[in-house]
């Protein structure tokens, strides 16, 4: 039962990965942070010969940890990756059991395994295509960057340049492992564009249009992303998710507890309708 | 395919090494799109051409009385003189609370610099924006002056701050007042004021003392500070 499982749930992995889609979203990702990359390394090379002319030269003031794409807000690959990551999240796979359930694979499938089989392991599929697309990009931004800009410790002395506010998540990381902390965020984007992935397979049971179950996710958080006005001046914590998964603060601080919070409300969401209507679905 | 990608990665690392700047091209951009809510700025300061003839208008050099356009203060400027030490002067390290480094113990002056002096006469018309704790008006003596290339300059104007200012008080509990001092309406006060200006220019530039740059810089009124 279990081999079967492993077996599955392998071959959805490879689906999702193997894909033209996932290359071709991979490809446009990848550019989104590799134009974030050569825009901050240029304008790193420009702040260092600024500082060259004339005064305190600010050593701490640029670093590794606000140039790479999660520390920087001021590109326009910065601005299409994390604006675009809900949609970039979902291209991969998401749209896979719609296709599946349309052209009659799932009976197939679900004769050799069983219902809650095939939904678990599409879900895994999708979540882990979905993460990968958007941590391959960042992964290679940060390794690019940090090839030409020194990864010097954020300093509180600048905190202009280093917009990681007081209780902040991880903030305290932020200033003493910064490390640690690009490595954590990169852990929540993996998770979070996972979820995003899984929305439009929970949606694929509502919807019966290809481009909808791609749109509506991005919908969705845009409407999440957006309503954050009607708080403005009134409460001063990220409630959406484009802007706290930046890691970097880009206009409220991060709270942990709101973070969670979403992550297990997208989780429970997204999972439990997959796995209850998936698995009360008549396929054969 | 495999060429293809290496050539396609080679680019980019050429890109990123070369000295074209994509940062450039990429604000260019940004630029151009923003360009309808961007107003070109322009330096709205002009030196006047010819001396003033009714003491309201055009130049004004030794001897003129001035009134800053708000009328609420006035100015006559008395006397102007270069030093190359201190003491010609009579002053002493501690009356300077800007470039106290281009003075020397004996107190030469830097030698690509030179102390300009200029006495003036401040009478307070109808100055009561700021009061102090007993309720006399504070003023903040005019502290620019400047080349006439550096005041016209298109993104100017630009002008140096005073170093010295005889007449300051320490108001407010503020230990950067150094412009501030304390004056009744009706009342007059004679002061000295400084700048370090560098030589080479006082030698080849006429030089200027803004007032009345509060109400603006396009306000501005300038005495000439001629230097013999």
């Amino acid at each position: 039962m279990k081999k079967t499982f492993s077996r599955l749930l392998a071959i959805e992995i490879k689906k999702a990965i193997k894909n033209k889609f996932f290359i071709a979203t991979l490809g446009i990702a990848t550019t989104f942070s590799l134009f974030s990359a050569w825009y901050m390394i240029d304008h790193y090379r420009f702040q260092t010969f600024l500082s060259s002319i004339d005064g305190n030269p600010m050593t701490n003031a640029s670093s590794l940890y606000n140039h790479w794409i999660g520390g920087e807000a001021m590109s326009l690959g910065f601005t299409l990756f994390f604006t675009l990551l809900p949609l970039i999240a979902v291209l991969p796979y998401g749209w896979s059991y719609f296709i599946e359930d349309k052209n009659g694979y799932v009976k197939t499938v679900v004769i050799r395994s069983n219902k809650w089989q095939y939904f678990l392991s599409k879900y895994l599929a999708t979540f882990i295509a979905g993460g990968l697309v958007i941590l391959i990009p960042l992964v290679v931004n940060f390794l690019l960057v940090a090839s030409f800009v020194p990864a010097i410790t954020p300093s509180m002395v600048y905190s202009l340049r280093y917009p990681v506010m007081i209780g902040s998540l991880w903030s305290t990381l932020f200033y003493t492992y910064p490390l640690i902390f690009v490595l954590l965020y990169l852990i929540l984007n993996f998770i979070f564009a996972g979820l995003f992935a899984t929305m439009s397979l929970a949606i694929s049971f509502f919807l019966r249009n290809r481009i909808a179950i791609i749109l509506t996710p991005f919908f969705l958080i845009m409407t999440l992303h957006y309503s954050r006005t009607f708080l403005a001046y009134r409460y001063y914590n990220e409630i959406s998710p484009i802007n706290y998964l930046h890691a970097t603060c880009v206009e409220n601080a991060a709270n942990a507890w709101i973070i969670t919070g979403q992550g297990l409300l997208f989780f429970v969401l997204t999972f439990g309708i997959t796995m209850k209507l998936g698995v009360k679905r008549e396929i054969l | 395919m495999r060429k293809t990608r290496s050539i396609l990665g080679l680019c980019i690392i050429v890109l990123l090494l070369s000295a074209c700047s994509y940062k450039e091209f990429e604000d260019s951009l940004r630029n151009k799109l923003d360009n309808d809510e961007e107003v070109e700025y322009t330096n709205p300061t002009s030196i006047p051409e010819n001396y003033s003839e009714n003491e309201e208008e055009g130049l004004f050099t030794i001897g003129d009385t001035v009134t800053t356009h708000n009328n609420a203060e006035q100015y006559t400027l008395h006397k102007v003189q270069a030093l190359t030490n201190i003491n010609e002067a009579d002053l002493e390290l501690t009356d300077f609370f800007k470039n106290v480094s281009l003075i020397k113990d004996n107190g030469d002056i830097d030698q690509d610099y030179q102390l300009v002096l200029i006495d003036l006469t401040v009478k307070n018309l109808a100055s009561r924006l700021f009061k102090d704790e007993s309720d006399v008006p504070i003023l903040y003596i005019g502290y620019s002056a400047g080349f006439k290339s550096e005041i016209e300059d298109p993104n100017g104007p630009f002008f140096t701050e005073i170093s010295y200012f005889s007449g300051q008080q320490k108001v407010d509990d503020d230990p950067k007042g150094y412009y501030k001092f304390l004056l009744e309406i009706g009342e007059e006060v004679d002061v000295t004021i400084g700048w370090f200006l560098p030589v080479e220019q006082l030698r080849e530039e006429p030089l200027y003392y803004m007032i009345s740059i509060q109400s603006g810089v396009e306000y501005a009124k300038y005495f000439e500070l001629p230097l013999d």
